[in-house]
């Protein structure tokens, strides 16, 4: 018994040094068990342990038990169990889970063919630079496969694959012109979709969406801001991104209650359609996505550092908007670019009689009005107000 | 053979069928095979052909060990030499195509197998368009 004891604990201190010896080996260290088995190609080992790493977060693991599955590797061939683990992956970040994830819903492989879903998997992929799934991407633009037919984003996305894939150029090259019929501009992007991948503190939003054929020249801007809560009433720009593709990555280290929607907009012909506001929960109980109450109006106040009156009345402005369903911010301006005056700015049509509202309720010298703005597709959008203050109620 | 020699080999043709069977049920809409064909004595892929390619990347995964297997044949027409030259070139070309795409030049494994293991057995000197053909299989 003692005897056992003694071996008991030797053993155990070999067990230690064994693992600190396999700790202090560089591969080792990186290369967690279950992983180093997979290399190895030892499947039957390699199972239990990447289950263990899977469940511990691994993202690499789970790729590596889809794959496992995918192909019938220590174990039979299992379709489902592989979608299954690569979805898991890519939703843990895995880029090339997200791409399997793509394939397998595009070939239907195991499942019923989804385009559409299998197009959001390839944009989130092709965002971070995967250059097949940049082409696949294109390919279904292309065709009008699961997404509009699109001859301008097709372009774009196998552009983007073409400077490593040479048959991505060859496709672009034969991609015919685009026909303006069916061409709706009026039109807001669609399947607009985020996917938040990554740690805490390295929080990626893998932002898609698709849109029917627009006229040349058009852009998309993709808006994040803070969602008004009980706690922070006011609704704070996070980001306004100008991009020509249908897919891009945002870093998210902010506030965890946001809001996005994505527009098409188009300098030329003055048009802009927005998606609707969804929400983007970030917190540790993020709930799923439900349907959000769209803002009636988006108001900015901005007054003067140290202009005590006006911040008072911006305040009691913006408590007032906000009753009345304004996502309303309130920000100091930087002292040189402060105004003179008390002036307020509407982007378009639409928030006119909101701005001349707040026009009249504001004390001016000599009777204030509300100005349209210069039209402005990536500072302004449809329905926003901004108000200059200076002074106000002591 | 002895008898139970062949029943035992009976059988496990059996079980091969049995285990086979999930992997063809899960493989129902997508292809476990897709061919690219060719001209006469062609070994350039036409352009007519390069969504067979598209659509052979659009289903290879990504991650270790997936390979794909590019196997070549050409049909019964000229020196068996000749076509066996003639079937490593046009799976060549199909896995150049396919590298162009993005499949790993290693993951790709290029068979020419001439007039050996013919989709359709014909006699000597049949021009036989299944034939001339690259099959591009994945595992």
């Amino acid at each position: 018994m003692r005897q056992a004891g003694i071996r008991e604990r030797a053993s155990a201190a070999l067990s230690i040094a064994l693992a600190a010896a396999i700790v202090a080996s560089p591969l080792a260290a990186q290369t967690p068990p279950g992983e180093a088995a997979f290399a190895a190609r030892d499947f039957i080992r390699a199972a239990p342990l990447l289950r263990r790493e899977a469940a511990a977060g691994s993202a690499q693991a789970m790729l590596h038990l889809g794959t496992m599955a995918d192909l019938g590797l220590g174990a039979a061939q299992d379709a489902a169990a592989a979608f299954r683990w690569y979805l898991a992956a890519a939703g843990a970040g895995n880029v090339d889970a997200q791409f399997n994830v793509a394939v397998m819903l595009d070939a239907g492989a195991g499942r019923t063919r989804e385009p559409r879903a299998a197009a959001t998997w390839y944009a989130r992929a092709a965002a971070q630079g995967h250059t097949r799934a940049q082409y696949n991407l294109g390919l279904l633009l292309a065709a009008g496969d699961g997404v509009p037919r699109n001859t301008r984003l097709a372009r774009l996305w196998l552009n983007r694959a073409a400077q490593l894939l040479p048959a991505a150029a060859e496709r672009a090259a034969r991609l015919q012109p685009p026909a303006d019929a069916g061409a709706d501009p009026a039109a807001a992007p669609e399947l607009a979709s985020v996917l938040v991948v990554g740690p805490a503190d390295a929080r990626l939003g893998l932002f898609s969406w698709a849109a029917a054929p627009g006229a040349p020249g058009e852009r998309f801007v993709l808006e994040i801001v803070t969602r008004p809560t009980a706690a922070h009433p006011r609704s704070r720009d996070v980001a306004r991104i100008d991009t020509p593709a249908t897919a891009i990555t945002v870093p998210l280290a902010g506030p965890n209650d946001l809001a996005w929607r994505v527009r098409r907009t188009n300098r030329r012909t003055g048009s802009d359609a927005a998606s609707a506001w969804q929400a983007l929960d970030l917190g540790p109980a993020a709930a799923a996505p439900t349907a959000l109450a769209q803002p009636t109006a988006r108001v900015t106040l901005r007054h003067a550092p140290g202009d005590a009156g006006a911040i008072r009345l911006a305040g009691r402005l913006a408590d007032a908007l906000a009753e009345e369903g304004a996502w309303v911010d309130v920000r100091q301006a930087a002292a040189q670019n402060a105004t003179k005056r008390t002036q307020v700015h509407f982007a378009d049509a639409t928030a006119a009689p909101l701005a001349r509202r707040i026009a009249a309720s504001l004390p001016g010298p000599d009777g204030l009005s509300a100005l349209p703005a210069p039209f402005d597709t990536a500072a302004s959008a449809p329905g926003e107000i901004s108000v200059d203050i200076v002074g106000g109620p002591n | 053979m002895s008898a139970y020699q062949i029943r035992a080999r009976a059988l496990c043709m059996a079980m091969a069928v049995t285990l086979a069977q999930p992997a063809t049920l899960a493989a129902q809409t997508a292809p476990d095979s897709i061919r690219v064909y060719f001209d006469t004595g062609s070994a350039s892929v036409a352009t007519s052909q390069q969504e067979a390619l598209d659509r052979a990347a659009r289903l290879f995964r990504e991650g270790n060990p997936f390979v794909m297997i590019v196997a070549g044949t050409a049909d019964r027409v000229g020196a068996p030499g000749v076509n066996l030259q003639l079937s490593v070139q046009r799976a060549a070309a199909v896995a150049n195509g396919l590298a162009a795409r993005g499949i790993p030049a290693d993951r790709l494994q290029v068979v020419g197998r001439g007039i050996s293991e013919l989709p359709v057995e014909t006699p000597q000197g049949v021009p036989e368009p299944e034939n001339r053909v690259v099959e591009i299989t994945w595992r």
